[in-house]
């Protein structure tokens, strides 16, 4: 290869480098600052929030014909319902279809536990974080949503 | 007759140490443009952290990082619980961005065959077989996979670290061999470009922290409720660590700062040869402990660190060789 060849293709190299060392170093950036999440590029909020002693968490429970409330336990569950109490907090954002659709999804995870669901109710619990020295104080439970476990 | 010159003449332009062509730029970066006078400081460091990134390297360096990295994808790809992802309720799928084509969770045949077909291509990329296509086969499966797996309400970041450091891999130029000694600085960004990555998400990690809640992460009771409540949570894979840490408030600020320490110095440790080693250890150490108190699944992090980390530093450049296979 010629002197001015090799020199072209360097100079080429290099600038292929940079485009993507320092694109992809600056999107990062971008996504740090900017919060978003375009997996897998991602704002990286891991636990960056400070915890409390005070937990928030969300329960779905499924109401029978005769009117006894089951709490889904969603560890029992096939993984494919596993993560989706998670969704429990954009329900009331969600369009009533889709939230209805949400709801009979649940209802059917009632099913497979020979629970036969007529309605799901959503609840924010608030309480407590146990630090594993005796029981702490009960936690509080708030309806938040309530919606048809049955199609129409 | 000929005239003789007044002035000698120019001296040539130094040969550039990557090709041996005359470089058309002065040879010091720091006196270029400025009259021969030093360069304001941080911008001499960032023409020095540009030239690194261009710096020569082995091949051999190269594909050593891609074997590495193929492995560790195989090994995600391998032990992912992606077939049990089918039967999700299209009710409930909430793919990231990059899946939002997708109506619902794939079928089993399917997930199946993505895994099958993601670890065959991340061996043969391992082994050198077409490694550039057979790499980008199992980069490509494991970006699906690993997003259907976020797609059940929570995104989720445990693979993420290898996708980011594997994607200035799949775009180097091809033909980087093991063995193959020859450097250039076709086979020494790509690598640095990794490493670039992973010292950006760790850095991340920690300004986010520093952001969003400051240096009471580390100094007010933040840790402890974390801990507490992993052990509440009982994903790990024992309470008695995240308990024993948690009881002790001392402990909880020592844990916290030195989580946010390894965070906040990876750039730097990762910048110097010398100390990758120290961060390969200090990024064990740091997911270890996350699986022992939280139950979370980092181990895929802590590969990538070591295998784009230490090769790195393992195989320096050297007048055109490697130390290491200079002194075999």
């Amino acid at each position: 290869m010629t002197a001015p060849a090799a020199g072209a293709e360097a100079d080429g190299l290099a600038r292929r480098a940079r485009w993507v060392a320092y694109g992809l170093v600056g999107l990062l950036a971008f996504s740090t600052i900017a919060g978003v999440e375009w997996w897998p590029l991602s704002s990286f909020r891991l636990f960056s929030q400070a915890r409390t002693g005070t937990a928030v968490s969300w329960q779905v429970a499924v109401v029978d014909g005769a009117g006894e409330e089951h709490v889904l336990p969603f560890d029992q569950l096939p993984r494919g319902y596993r993560g989706s109490h998670q969704l429990a907090p954009t329900l009331r954002r969600l369009s009533p279809r889709r939230r209805d659709a949400v709801c009979r999804a649940w209802a059917a995870a009632a099913g497979r536990l020979a629970v036969e669901a007529g309605e799901v109710r959503v609840y924010r619990v608030t309480g407590r974080v146990p630090t594993g020295h005796g029981p702490g104080p009960a936690p509080t439970r708030t309806l938040s949503v309530t919606c048809a476990g049955a199609g129409p | 007759m000929t005239r003789r010159p007044i002035l000698p003449p120019p001296a040539p332009p130094p040969r550039s140490p990557v090709t041996g062509a005359r470089m058309s730029r002065p040879a010091d970066p720091g006196a270029a443009g400025t009259g021969g006078r030093a360069a304001w400081p941080p911008l001499a460091a960032l023409r020095r952290i540009d030239a690194a990134l261009v710096a020569p390297a082995t091949a051999h360096q190269l594909a050593g990082v891609r074997a590495g990295l193929a492995v560790v994808i195989a090994l995600r790809l391998a032990t992912g619980p992606y077939a049990q992802l089918a039967g999700q309720p299209a009710a409930l799928f909430r793919p990231p961005d990059v899946l939002a084509w997708l109506p619902s969770m794939p079928p089993f045949a399917v997930l199946v065959g993505l895994q099958v077909l993601g670890t065959v291509a991340a061996i043969a990329a391992a082994a050198g077989r077409r490694a550039t296509a057979t790499f980008a086969v199992a980069w490509g499966c494991l970006l699906v996979l690993a997003g259907l797996r976020g797609s059940l309400g929570k995104i989720l970041h445990n693979d993420v670290l290898v996708l980011l450091a594997a994607v200035p891999i799949m775009l180097a130029p091809a033909g980087a061999r093991w063995g193959d000694l020859r450097a250039s600085c076709r086979w020494g960004w790509p690598v640095r470009a990794a490493l670039a990555v992973i010292a950006a998400v760790y850095f991340a990690c920690a300004v986010q922290k520093l952001r969003h809640t400051g240096v009471t992460w580390v100094t007010g009771d933040n840790m402890r409720w974390i801990l507490y409540a992993a052990a509440t949570a009982s994903r790990a894979p024992t309470r008695a660590v995240a308990l024993f840490i948690a009881d002790r408030a001392w402990l909880s600020h020592l844990t916290a700062a030195g989580l946010l320490g390894v965070e906040l110095a990876a750039p730097a440790l990762l910048a110097v040869r010398r100390t990758r080693p120290l961060f390969v250890i200090l990024a064990a150490l740091l997911h270890l402990g996350t699986w022992l108190t939280l139950g979370l699944d980092y181990w895929g992090w802590a590969l990538t660190v070591a295998v784009v980390a230490l090769p790195a530093s393992w195989w320096t450049v050297a007048g055109g060789s490697t130390r290491r296979l200079r002194r075999k």
